[in-house]
């Protein structure tokens, strides 16, 4: 294992082999703030693992790690049981064994969930985000809204990928801090983006999920490469994917941004005065929009057109 | 909640509550209000804003708010307006921002 430019040790400085080794026994990764030791007993995924994870820093094995997530497979019985997949954290497991052959699935969920619920030393928006030019825009929304879409088209369009799914905050600080994680791709998503760009580099197609049909998007290296990079926030943009709906980018007053904002957030009122004041913070050094699209490259070139303009 | 005519009629006097119990921000005539003891958020436009931040800094009656704040098409007088804002009142009690001495 070699060191990179960067001074620390990567994924993809392992072979495929000794990666999935470490898995066995428990790998530590950085991602973005947080240092996850991962265990994966499931050989079914090493491969997509070992392509999505490529450009992560390891971690020592004596890092105090914020979490540590463990995937087990769990044989079936033939004709009776299929195979399934059990997700723990900490020893414990949040929910059923699931389907085996949804593992990856299983496990970016998994790992999210435990952010979601456990990084309350930030404010913690239901969020993507991207940076342009040293400016993040916030694209807060509830699932379904095309949120992750839109931000894997931007982070295919040179745009940086902080996060499909968290924006994160920290109190006290105009800035947020990047996470960025494998984009989960959902249904009609998938192929979009096999459209949108030739440098999309998809993990497999896992039908039959609670969201459908998943495939994961590989952030890019530069990103990860960032992910210690925060930013000020320039522009809150609430999207919304409506079919047949040409773009539009529309001023929101900052009250109602400031609504929208917080009841987005995953701990707003759990951290109370301080996720007030953060919230604050935001609207009032940002702009605030409603963007509503239904083609991604019409949407893509708009927010990047705004952007150009706004900086 | 009493009803908004025995509330307005009576002599009681309303005040804004300790200021350091709430945190105030306001963009385009709209503000937003932390309020400290309950750890809920407000949307306040701007009268009822101006009404706790100014008008009941000291204690003024029911009628006395109802006189200064008259409807757009209405004698400030009239029994409905004061109405009006005896329940208005009422609502910003219930939100922990004003109180009633």
């Amino acid at each position: 294992m070699t060191a990179n430019s960067t001074g620390a040790a990567r994924v993809g400085d392992l072979s495929e082999q000794h990666f999935g080794q470490r898995l066995h026994d428990g790998i530590g990764v950085q991602i973005g703030p947080f240092a996850a030791r991962i265990v994966v007993r499931s050989e079914r995924i090493v491969e997509s693992l070992y392509r999505l994870y490529r450009d992560y820093a390891l971690l020592p094995d004596d890092t105090v790690f914020s979490f540590h997530v463990r995937l087990d497979e769990r044989r079936g019985v033939p004709g009776l049981r299929a195979p399934r997949v059990r997700f723990s954290v900490d020893g414990r497991a949040p929910h059923e064994d699931m389907p085996a052959e949804q593992a990856l699935a299983v496990l970016e969920w998994g790992i999210n969930l435990v952010i979601a619920l456990r990084s309350h030393a930030f404010l913690m928006l239901h969020s993507a985000i991207a940076e342009f030019r040293g400016h993040a825009m916030l694209l807060p929304a509830a699932p379904g809204a095309g949120k992750t879409t839109l931000c894997a088209g931007l982070s295919l369009s040179g745009w940086r990928l902080f996060s499909d799914e968290f924006g994160l905050m920290r109190p006290g600080t105009p800035d947020m801090l990047p996470v960025p994680r494998p984009l989960a791709l959902k249904n009609e998503s998938i192929s979009v983006i096999r459209g949108f760009s030739a440098n999309a580099n998809l993990g497999p197609e896992i039908p039959g999920t609670r969201k459908g049909t998943v495939a994961h998007l590989r952030p890019p290296g530069d990103s990860i490469l960032r992910s210690e990079d925060a930013a000020p926030v320039r522009w809150l943009v609430f999207p919304e994917w409506r079919p047949d709906t040409p773009c539009a980018l529309i001023e929101l007053p900052k009250q109602e941004g400031f609504m929208h904002l917080a009841t987005n957030a995953f701990n707003y009122e759990l951290l109370g005065e301080s996720g007030y004041n953060a919230v604050a913070t935001l609207i009032g050094t940002a702009s605030c929009h409603r963007f509503v699209y239904s083609d991604l490259n019409e949407a893509v070139a708009l927010l990047t057109d705004f952007a150009n303009d706004d900086t | 909640m009493e009803s908004g005519s025995s509330t307005y009629t009576s002599a009681r006097l309303w005040r804004s509550v300790d200021p350091d119990q709430l945190l105030w921000n306001g963009w385009d005539d709209e503000h937003v209000v932390y309020h400290r003891p309950s750890g809920r958020t407000h949307f306040l436009n701007a009268a009822s804003a101006a009404l706790v931040q100014y008008f009941l800094v000291e204690p003024r009656s029911t009628q006395a708010v109802a006189m200064s704040f008259p409807p757009p098409d209405g004698p400030a007088d009239s029994p409905e307006h004061h109405e009006e804002i005896a329940l208005l009142l009422a609502r910003l009690e219930h939100l922990g921002m004003i109180e009633r001495i």
